[in-house]
């Protein structure tokens, strides 16, 4: 895809999605490597822009970017095949390039071009030295290979994206499923997908909610999760929260099982009329109702995860009150501060420091986001409004 | 991840664990405990002392362990779990079905 334009510059697609702009370097070890492997000054992965040719890695190289027109890295972009110039003062196309000028210009250049993810040319591994050299096929070859691994990082990269898209695309957003009542949620993988979610869905009187954390991290724990996530959704119209989980449970316990994974997980149903929730807790632990008046419970937890020995669950009942709200978090939040159960109480401080479900999300989200967190953190937060708060509904 | 494997008399082998049980290792102590099976000894003691970290994929190794033993009609038994791991078992409620004992060589006695 790429092409000439009527004033006769370059048109490459240009994918500022696959790197950061300006600089983000992603293949520094092999600017290295390439370097050292052939005694070469100046190593780059380039990637075309609107007017400048962006090192996005780079050995020996001083300035980010340079610009386009005309240069050995536009050219070797614009080349169906690698193109090496053994020495750039017998060369016409590049004899009066500036970077050639003086006694320290460039004298030899060696140009790789690989393509993006859609199969068009968007970038070139490119090496200079400052003395002509021979470049023989043999010497070709291990640029090949090194730009197949570019290649497939960023074919890799976009796949994970776009896994990442469909995962977020799951969680719920901005439905009001319930008058009188706030919710809101957040699942910060920490690679790009990861074993964490949420959900909620209206049920008939009321609302139901999971948080779900399958073993591991990545898009093993990712397709797991989906499938789990889509399975106690099948269940919705059990009106018996342990139901719901026991049929969850026998739906995914061959798949789980063949893949030695397993699910903790806290599902719960609200009745709206009172606030009453009934809920199970699968080997997930960490749900605290912070009351109304500064208080909290840590909800009772007695069954093992989904995928264990599955000797079945029990439900048990919590009531939320006006102004109560109800906090489930996965334990990738533990990583957060301590790693221990003290991190209920900085949780619950949390709770009681913010209005609203939204504003404690967003506090913990930003806390995960700053600290780069290890483990997927995902938290989900349900209040029961006050008689006199405005009426607002659903946040998300 | 350190892990060392010894008999015991009878039909018993003591795993013991040392550095960080994770998504890295966990395959390694999956492997160990399948060929105690395959060689015959079905009761197996998990030494956790040393286990400085335990995360789920870990914890899904050790659970794998306890489906293996019991399926070859053994069982397993872990010991001496500290910290963080002793963590993740309480959260999970899996020191419901996996206890943990003082001692790993002498789990199987009581």
């Amino acid at each position: 895809m790429v092409a000439v334009d009527e004033n006769g510059t370059l048109d490459v697609l240009i994918r500022t999605d696959l790197f950061g702009m300006p600089s983000d370097d992603r293949f520094p070890n092999l600017c290295r490597t390439a370097a050292a492997h052939y005694g070469a000054e100046l190593v780059v992965v380039a990637m075309a822009g609107p007017e400048s040719v962006w090192f996005q890695s780079r050995h020996g190289v001083v300035s980010e970017s340079i610009e386009r027109a005309g240069g050995f890295c536009e050219t070797a972009i614009l080349s169906d095949d690698p193109l090496i110039v053994e020495d750039v003062l017998a060369d016409e196309r590049f004899k009066h390039h500036p970077a050639a000028a003086g006694p320290n210009g460039v004298r030899f250049f060696a140009g790789y071009p690989f393509h993006g993810p859609d199969g068009e040319r968007i970038g070139v591994l490119a090496m200079f030295d400052l003395k002509p050299r021979t470049f023989g096929a043999d010497e070709v070859e291990p640029m090949k290979v090194a730009v197949d691994w570019i290649e497939s990082e960023l074919q890799g990269a976009q796949d994970l994206d776009r896994a990442a898209d469909v995962q977020r695309a799951m969680l719920p957003r901005n439905l009001a499923p319930l008058a009188g009542y706030e919710i809101a949620g957040v699942c910060i993988p920490a690679k790009s997908v990861g074993g964490d979610f949420y959900d909620w869905y209206a049920i008939d009187g009321g609302l139901a909610f999971t948080l779900g954390d399958v073993m591991g991290k990545g898009i093993a724990s990712a397709i797991i999760a989906a499938a789990v996530r889509a399975v106690v959704r099948s269940a919705a119209h059990e009106s018996d929260v342990v139901e719901a989980v026991e049929r969850s449970a026998t739906a995914l316990s061959t798949d789980l099982g063949e893949v030695s994974s397993f699910v903790t997980m806290f599902h719960a149903r609200m009745r709206a009329s009172d606030g009453l929730v009934s809920y199970v807790d699968a080997g997930h632990g960490l749900t605290v109702v912070v009351r109304v008046d500064g208080t909290a419970d840590l909800l009772v937890t007695t069954d093992l995860p989904l995928g264990t020995l599955d000797d079945g669950w029990s439900s048990h009942q919590v009531t939320l009150e006006p102004g109560d709200m109800l906090v489930s978090f996965s334990d990738g939040v533990l990583d957060l501060f301590d790693g221990t159960l003290a991190v209920v109480d900085e949780v619950v401080a949390m709770a009681r420091e913010a209005s609203t479900p939204r504003s404690l999300v967003d506090t913990l989200e930003r806390l995960a986001r700053r600290d780069g967190a290890p483990d997927d953190v995902t938290v989900l937060a349900v209040r029961r409004g006050l008689a006199n708060d405005r009426p607002n509904g659903t946040q998300t | 991840m350190e892990v060392n494997v010894r008999d015991l008399t009878g039909d018993i082998a003591v795993i013991q664990l040392v550095g960080r049980l994770n998504m890295a290792s966990a395959a390694r102590l999956r492997e160990a405990v399948t060929s105690i099976v395959d060689s015959g000894r079905t009761r197996v003691s998990i030494d956790m002392s040393g286990v400085d970290f335990l995360d789920s994929s870990g914890l899904g190794a050790i659970i794998s362990a306890l489906k293996t033993t019991r399926q070859a009609g053994g069982d397993l038994r872990i010991a001496a779990p500290t910290g963080q791991a002793k963590l993740v078992l309480q959260l999970t409620n899996l020191d419901r079905v996996l206890t943990a004992y003082d001692d790993a060589e002498t789990a199987f006695n009581e």
